[in-house]
């Protein structure tokens, strides 16, 4: 195994410890906030990387034979890369966001920032 | 050993290691299972779908086939729709 292969296989482990990271999260937390934070942040964070191994051997790739279906991969993967960053958080958000509205307590939370923001929202339009 | 020659070891390690992204899958899926609320078994499905988009990712590296990676991409973007239209319902209660 050549040097750049060995780069392109340590960059798929680190994809791989995040995104094993991020479903020991979901299967461990106790409840909807936690285990949005550990699995969101870390499948992202996994993807990103995972992305950087398919850009990082399609460049190989297109040195080594100079076809141009390898660059098109390496731009493809680019865009399925921004595609992720813009939805993922965004769907994170959603769910957290019903979560709350429908009445789920975080568990062990001492005090809710946003419970009294809405109660202080409600008294003002009394 | 020809120009852009892959290697055996290479190739083998790269399907070990995507093996182990459907355990992930196998794990989360835990979670659609026997979520307590709603909400959990939600974001499990977001999860699993990120994970399945990942995998085309790999397997379009593996197999060097450019198309995977277009349903890749739309894998995801379906998987944002559904990630919204399921969350908005589930906020109401109703579609509004």
């Amino acid at each position: 195994m050549t040097l750049p292969m060995l780069f392109i296989v340590i960059l798929l482990l680190i994809s791989l410890v995040f995104n094993g990271l991020g479903t020991i999260g979901l299967h461990r937390f106790p409840d909807v906030y936690t285990r949005l934070h550990a699995a969101t942040k870390c499948t992202t964070f996994g993807t990103i990387f995972i992305t950087f191994t398919v850009i990082a051997y399609s460049t190989r790739q297109y040195i080594l034979t100079d076809e141009a279906k390898f660059l098109n991969m390496a731009i493809h993967t680019l865009i399925a890369l921004a595609a992720l960053l813009l939805t993922n958080p965004t769907g994170a958000h959603a769910i957290a966001r019903a979560a709350h509205k429908m009445g789920i307590k975080p568990k062990k939370a001492v005090r809710d920032d946003l419970e009294e923001a809405d109660l202080q929202k409600k008294k003002e339009v009394d | 050993m020809g120009k852009g020659h892959k290697g055996v070891v290479f190739m083998t390690s790269v399907a070990t290691l995507s093996l182990i992204f459907v355990l992930f899958i196998v794990i989360s899926s835990y979670r659609i299972v026997v979520g307590p609320s709603p909400y959990d078994r939600l974001l499990g499905l977001n999860v699993v779908s990120v994970l399945i988009s990942v995998i085309f990712i790999t397997f379009s590296m593996e197999t060097e086939m450019g198309f995977l990676l277009d349903i890749a991409l739309v894998f995801i973007v379906l998987n944002f729709v559904a990630t919204l239209g399921f969350a908005k319902y589930l906020e109401r209660g109703e579609f509004r």
